[in-house]
């Protein structure tokens, strides 16, 4: 299991930007196709943004499955208001890869 | 030119000025504008915000304004929040600590808009006894963040505040003079909408993103989640676009003349120790 400071990949602890979750998503993908486990440390967070969450991890779900991303994939020092808007991010992604036709309606209570 | 200023309350008819007075500035052949503020015996402090917005953008395009005629109360108070310095008025001290400074932000600017919020915002008297300001943080950004992706504002974004104790209200207004939101959401997604009402209702909705190659679009929606829950209000103004939310529902309305960007204000219910 190989730890990652999110800050590391950051390089700042505003984890808001989507451009900065796309170098994450970077890491991460790169560290599942080689098949290693990681996880990924908030302790340094100042802000969390779903922008970046979507990005960073929400993407992961139209590359793998979820049971890969579970196996690979590992969370730390989440406070409360993290991992809600974590989890809300994977069930996000999940209905946005499952259906991605359904979001480009302009009506989205298909999705629901 | 004169423009004779009416009395300035955060609703439907505080915005209809503010975008009434912007067009007769752009709209005037002179150069020299004068805003007469003799008529104005109530300015909601926090209306810096879309005012300083607008005035920003008219000084931009080389009007040069003055503001005149402030009666004594109206003068203190947006004195103390730092709105009238660039109109050669006197810093005046705010000894109740009931403003939240008058402030722009370069849309790079995230770490000083970050700084903001923690030290005039959260550490406000008004915020003292509210436990989640990290949510708060999370949800305030997230409209930055937007402004930032989204509004393509060269004018950056406008920030002011204000608490009413009597009231227990904390109102937070955050502007930017972007693209707002039905041409943005036309721009990424070719989606057209009828009206700007019918724009900001497509982006409240939780799944509902200008990112077409991702899933987003949740912002909005936990901010309008945490202004219900926490019993506050949200109004969104964008162009002709006028939303308020409570606990209680939401109302639209459409505007008169149209605002230059969008404003998001945050009124928060205060609990003052």
């Amino acid at each position: 299991m190989k730890d990652i400071d999110l800050t590391t990949i950051v390089g700042t602890n505003f984890y808001v930007a989507s451009e900065d979750g796309d170098k994450v998503f970077t890491v991460v993908r790169d560290s599942i196709n080689r098949g290693d486990k990681i996880n990924i440390s908030f302790g340094k967070a100042k802000v969390v943004t779903s922008a970046f969450l979507n990005s960073a991890f929400g993407r992961l779900y139209g590359v793998y499955k979820e049971p890969e991303i579970e196996n690979h994939l590992s969370f730390t020092n989440l406070t409360n208001n993290y991992s809600e808007l974590l989890n809300a991010t994977k069930e996000l992604a999940k209905k946005y890869y499952t259906k991605p036709e359904a979001f480009k309606n302009v009506n989205s209570s298909d999705v629901d | 030119m004169t423009i004779l200023v009416e009395n300035i309350d955060c609703d439907k008819t505080g915005f209809n000025r503010l975008s009434s007075i912007y067009e007769k500035i752009i709209t005037s052949t002179d150069s020299d504008i004068t805003l007469d503020f003799s008529r104005v015996s109530w300015f909601d402090a926090h209306m810096s915000s879309p005012c300083g917005a607008i005035l920003e953008k008219a000084r931009n395009s080389g009007k040069k304004i003055r503001i005149i005629n402030l009666h004594e109360q109206v003068e203190t108070i947006l004195a103390k929040n730092g709105f009238l310095l660039e109109f050669g008025y006197k810093q005046v001290v705010d000894g109740h600590a009931s403003t939240i400074p008058y402030k722009k932000f370069k849309l790079n600017g995230k770490d000083e808009f970050i700084k903001h919020i923690e030290l005039d915002l959260l550490a406000h008297r008004g915020f003292t006894e509210t436990k989640d300001k990290e949510c708060v943080l999370m949800n305030i950004f997230e409209i930055f963040d937007n402004a930032v992706v989204h509004s393509e504002s060269l004018e950056g974004v406008f920030c002011c505040g204000q608490l009413f104790p009597q009231k227990k209200n904390l109102d937070y207004n955050i502007t930017d003079l972007g693209v707002g939101f039905r041409e943005r959401i036309f721009k990424s997604r070719s989606i057209t909408f009828n009206s700007d009402i019918e724009a900001i209702k497509w982006a409240m909705v939780g799944l509902n993103s200008s990112k077409t190659d991702r899933p987003g679009g949740m912002g909005l929606r936990r901010l309008q989640d945490y202004m219900i829950k926490t019993k506050g209000i949200l109004r969104i103004v964008s162009y002709k676009g006028y939303i308020k939310v409570t606990s209680t529902g939401i109302s639209e309305e459409t505007l008169d003349a149209e605002y230059p960007g969008t404003v998001i204000h945050l009124g928060f219910h205060a609990k003052i120790s």
